[in-house]
């Protein structure tokens, strides 16, 4: 079984993701003169007011401070509440993204095993919905709660305008308008940082949880952190989640079934998915209609089924 | 090992990250835009500092010292005694040579250097630091991130560019680097925190413990050295017995001459560049000295009547600034980095006096994302006599040329006949940073003043067809060659593309544990293939450990300056580059990666691996063996976790179970940090900064 897993690559599941195609035309960014020579600028002077503002500032003064409300229906500021002197992680999701959206949480899970009793006091994830009139409080609890109910980890939603202009100060766009407009675009990578030392970046979301928790730590690290001497719990190898459906489709070609299923807890919610093969022998005996169990797992953004079986057997 | 020195302070002084707070504790700036409040330093940089451009002299950075072998102390040998490296994976006495293990290659070859078996001649030592720096006359004195030389001066005397090494080809040397960014040097460090760095040597051939892999920290606080044969890549030999590429001759197509190293940690490699992390690093083989005396080229230590180098390099970076003059560096834009001020060797728009005779400049593009068309304002001819790293075979005369981020044209410029005033100008314009928009007469800038006196030098010319490598009848060797095309035993497509926001590469994130190629070492050559399928964004893609020979763009031949040598090459949008590369001489890991640096730090790389093959002691042995894309022989980033030190047994559950993989990587004596290595303890309070 792990030399047939070995062939598999990730390119198998981003390979299906939309890719970019058109030269960005122009989008919001500033006039281009602003790259211009400056050499005509000998009269400038110093801003003043700026100066007089004094040391550099964070990075973090560019983001929105906006009303948002949490899974748990609590109205909160994103900076002065949730930013603000604090260690964040933050990602873009909405409920009905069936691809990246589940994948990136199932990433975070694991990411969230790394920290253990540090998420929520050392540092917390911040997931923002940029659907967020579908995305009521209610809907985020769900889903929430689908990915385990984990500690130190808000779904935010809030008015359309506002959370789009944050997506911006929060440099998650894409110069390109029809890329820009396309929610996935948004919801594959993880801007991350400590407002206490304003240190902050932002790296893919699917990449791998282990490492990317390495670097979350290293960038963030400061005496905060180094106040809290708790170990951190290390991941036991994640047990393959468990799920039950019925068989829509299968692609013996492929390697490839397709599963409408019920919510797998901690992993996913219900929804009809197309999902690989570890082994293609798994697909011998079935067709489209039967119950089944399955088992599956997340694995540097791909999700795999390890054992498929007609319930009842 | 205890954990006394672990801080078990109680949480209760500690903010709680969430819950503590909720709302109607917000007031002040409720459903303002805190952007708004912050734009203006956002858009003004640079507009704001009054100066007067070509009114402060072009910086030229002084040679680095080189220190007697054994100055250093504590000496390599001992670092390495004492660190992860054990006497029973040390194949032989002088693997001891440098800290952190040399690569076991070195075993098996007695002639690594000119000057004896197994040692290096001179020692160097850089120290990273926070010092100030003036980019404008009369401007503000700015923090920013310099090497500092500190055999030239103490603390706060660092320079950026860093100062410039001067080597000799196939004399190998030892670079102490120490990392002196402790967040709690207060002070020295105006961003309060720790800052990992290392220094990647841009066009080297080198071992891959001293390549800068970007996981192969020198942590804050600690000192690591670094390995420089400064050799040409070895050819195979099948008749010796031995393991391929463990011996052979040194193929003088790729003797090194224009190099540059700079920052290239993982994920923060933009920042710490962009602050000044960078500086020049020069070989010269026997063959380049008899250029110079043949007067083609000034030779090291010539001086103009001003009592300036006739060689020297020129960084090209833009600059951007806050308010206060600080550099802005904006964490979270992912398009690429880009300044309003033009900067030269970290100078705003600089002026320098020539006299009416040859100088070789060394260009380099060490801007995160801006690309260069660069011209003379008097469209005078410039001669292209190197590529990145390597000379030509002959001289090429242009009107103008391009760089990219990272890439470098070592260029003679005869100003004989030139007007009084010459300006460098840069012609290419850009609208964001994703990419250079075309060459734009009307946007062009200006960033160099010279000050041409004095008349006209009778030297000999450096021009178009004058021969650079193999003068015949002279010297038959030290010839340029181009790859063998016959001899290419794999093609590999390489495909660039943004997914979902997060670069890719053929559809994978970046992870340091994975080689994306393992080439066999030593074997043959490949067709290697960068592709660029990311809409309009451009990406300068960069080979560590070997470069490559273009053969097209998109179809067709590459401009005529860079048909030969190349390390780094832009791949426009929608473009398709086809290279030859051979991978020779030191095993991985090794990393090629976009250089525009914002999207490097969102991780746009890959991991080559080249690998010995097995019982192979004849290359047809190679041919129809499977191929080895994905098959990682050495998971390669161990970063910075060293599994054996009691002490951190709790850091290396928190981050990577890599038991299995440590023995391995001690056994290929690969990319070990000290012992002392603690990521709590990262500022190292407590312990000198340095040495």
């Amino acid at each position: 079984m792990k030399a047939a897993l070995r062939g598999l690559r990730l390119a198998a599941c981003l390979g299906a993701l939309i890719s970019l195609s058109c030269y960005p035309s122009v989008g919001e960014q500033e006039p281009g003169d602003r790259y211009a020579d400056v050499a005509d600028s000998a009269a400038s002077r110093p801003d003043d007011e700026a100066k007089r503002r004094g040391a550099t500032r964070k990075r973090s003064d560019q983001f929105s401070d906006i009303l948002l409300t949490t899974q748990h229906g609590e109205q909160v500021r994103f900076y002065d509440d949730l930013v603000k002197d604090k260690v964040v992680v933050i990602n873009l999701m909405y409920t009905t993204c069936s691809k990246i959206c589940p994948g990136t949480a199932a990433n975070l899970v694991k990411m969230h095993r790394v920290f253990g009793e540090r998420m929520g006091r050392d540092i917390s994830i911040l997931s923002l919905s940029i659907d967020p009139e579908f995305d009521t409080p209610e809907r985020l609890k769900a889903y929430w709660e689908a990915f385990g109910s984990k500690s130190g980890w808000l779904y935010l939603t809030g008015d359309y305008d506002e959370i789009d202009r944050l997506r911006h100060d929060l440099g998650v766009y894409d110069l390109d308008p029809i890329i820009d407009a396309d929610k996935t675009e948004h919801s594959g990578i993880l801007t991350f940082g400590n407002d206490r030392t304003n240190r902050w970046a932002a790296l893919p979301a699917l990449m791998h949880a282990e490492q990317m928790a390495e670097s979350i730590a290293r960038l963030t690290w400061d005496d905060a952190w180094s106040s809290h001497a708790t170990p951190t719990q290390i991941a036991d190898a994640p047990e393959p989640s468990r799920g039950q459906g019925v068989l829509r489709g299968v692609d013996a070609e492929k390697g490839e079934v397709v599963i409408e299923h019920e919510d797998i807890p901690e992993f996913m919610m219900a929804m009809t998915m197309s999902f690989e093969v570890a082994d293609r022998s798994m697909l011998e005996g079935l067709s489209p209609g039967q119950a089944v169990d399955f088992s599956v797992e997340h694995s540097q953004g791909r999700y795999r089924i390890l054992g498929i079986d007609p319930r009842g057997r | 090992m205890s954990f006394t020195r672990r801080s078990f302070m109680t949480a209760a002084g500690a903010a709680a990250l969430l819950g503590a707070r909720r709302a109607g504790a917000m007031g002040s700036r409720a459903g303002m835009s805190r952007a708004a409040a912050a734009s203006g330093t956002q858009t003004k940089s640079g507009l704001m500092f009054g100066y007067t451009p070509f009114t402060q002299d072009l910086f030229i950075p002084e040679i680095a010292t080189s220190l007697a072998p054994g100055t250093l102390s504590p000496t390599p040998a001992a670092i390495a005694a004492r660190g992860p490296i054990a006497p029973s994976h040390s194949p032989g006495t002088h693997f001891d040579d440098v800290a952190h293990g040399i690569a076991p290659e070195f075993g098996l070859c007695d002639d690594w250097n000119k000057y004896g078996y197994g040692t290096h001649v001179q020692e160097f030592e850089l120290i990273n630091e926070e010092t100030t720096h003036r980019f404008f006359p009369g401007g503000p004195d700015v923090p920013i991130f310099s090497y500092r030389d500190p055999s030239a001066g103490g603390p706060g005397t660092g320079t950026t560019p860093g100062p410039t090494f001067v080597l000799d080809y196939r004399a190998p040397v030892v670079l102490r680097n120490s990392n002196a960014l402790t967040r709690d040097r207060s002070g020295t460090n105006s961003t309060h925190h720790d800052h990992e760095t290392s220094i990647h040597l841009h066009g080297t051939h080198g071992p891959a413990h001293s390549d800068g892999y970007p996981s192969f920290y020198t942590l804050a606080g600690e000192s690591r050295d670094y390995f420089y044969p400064n050799i040409a890549p070895r050819e195979a030999d099948y008749d010796t017995g031995l393991a391929p590429a463990t011996y052979g001759e040194f193929d003088e197509a790729w003797i090194p001459t224009t190099l540059w190293y700079h920052d290239h940690a993982m994920d923060v490699t933009g920042f710490n560049v962009s602050r000044g992390l960078a500086g020049f690093y020069l070989v010269w083989s026997e063959k380049e000295h008899q250029l110079a005396d043949m007067g083609v080229i000034p030779g090291v230590g010539d001086l103009d009547a001003f009592g300036n180098p006739l060689d020297f390099g020129l960084a090209l970076q833009d600059q951007r600034f806050n308010a206060d003059g600080t550099i802005h560096y904006d964490f979270l834009d992912h398009n690429g980095r880009l300044g309003d001020v033009f900067t030269v060797n970290g100078v705003a728009q600089p002026r320098h006096k020539v006299q009416r005779r040859k100088y070789r400049l060394r260009f380099l593009n060490a801007s995160n994302a801006r690309v260069y068309e660069i011209r003379l304002s008097n469209r005078q001819k410039m001669t292209i006599v190197g590529t990145d790293s390597w000379l030509l075979p002959h001289g090429i005369e242009v009107e103008s040329f391009q760089l990219v981020s990272g890439q470098r044209h070592d260029v003679i410029i005869d100003f004989r006949d030139a007007p009084d005033e010459v300006y460098i100008e840069n012609l290419m314009y850009h609208e964001d940073g994703r990419g250079g928009s075309g060459i734009r007469e009307d946007k062009r800038t200006q960033l160099l003043k010279f000050e041409v006196s004095g008349s006209n030098s009778s030297e000999p010319r450096c021009e178009e067809g004058t021969v650079i490598r193999g003068f015949h009848g002279i010297d038959p060797g030290g010839q340029f060659s181009f790859h063998d095309e016959d001899e290419v035993l794999e093609t590999r497509s390489f495909v660039f593309k943004r997914n979902n926001g997060a670069f890719t590469v053929n559809g994978r994130l970046f992870n340091p544990r994975r080689a994306d190629a393992v080439p066999p070492l030593g074997v043959g050559a490949e067709r290697w293939i960068f592709e660029n399928h990311s809409g309009g964004w451009w990406h300068p893609i960069h080979t560590h450990l070997e470069g490559f020979q273009i053969k097209k763009v998109n179809g067709k031949p590459p401009r005529r300056e860079r048909q030969f040598n190349s390390d780094t090459v832009e791949l426009q949008g929608h473009e398709t580059v086809e290279t030859i590369m051979k991978f020779r001489t030191f095993s991985g890991p090794f990393v090629f990666h976009c250089h525009n640096i914002e999207h490097e730090d969102m991780r746009m790389m890959g991991t080559h691996d080249p690998t010995p093959v097995p019982g192979s002691s004849d290359a047809d042995a190679i041919d129809g063996s499977p191929p080895m894309d994905g098959e990682t022989r050495i998971d390669p980033a161990v970063s910075g976790v060293v599994p054996d030190c009691h002490e951190l047994e709790e850091e290396e559950r928190l981050y990577y179970d890599v038991a299995g993989d440590s023995e391995r990587l001690e056994g290929r004596g690969v990319g070990f940090p000290e012992c002392e290595f603690d990521v709590k303890r990262r500022g190292n309070r407590g312990r000198s900064s340095t040495k």
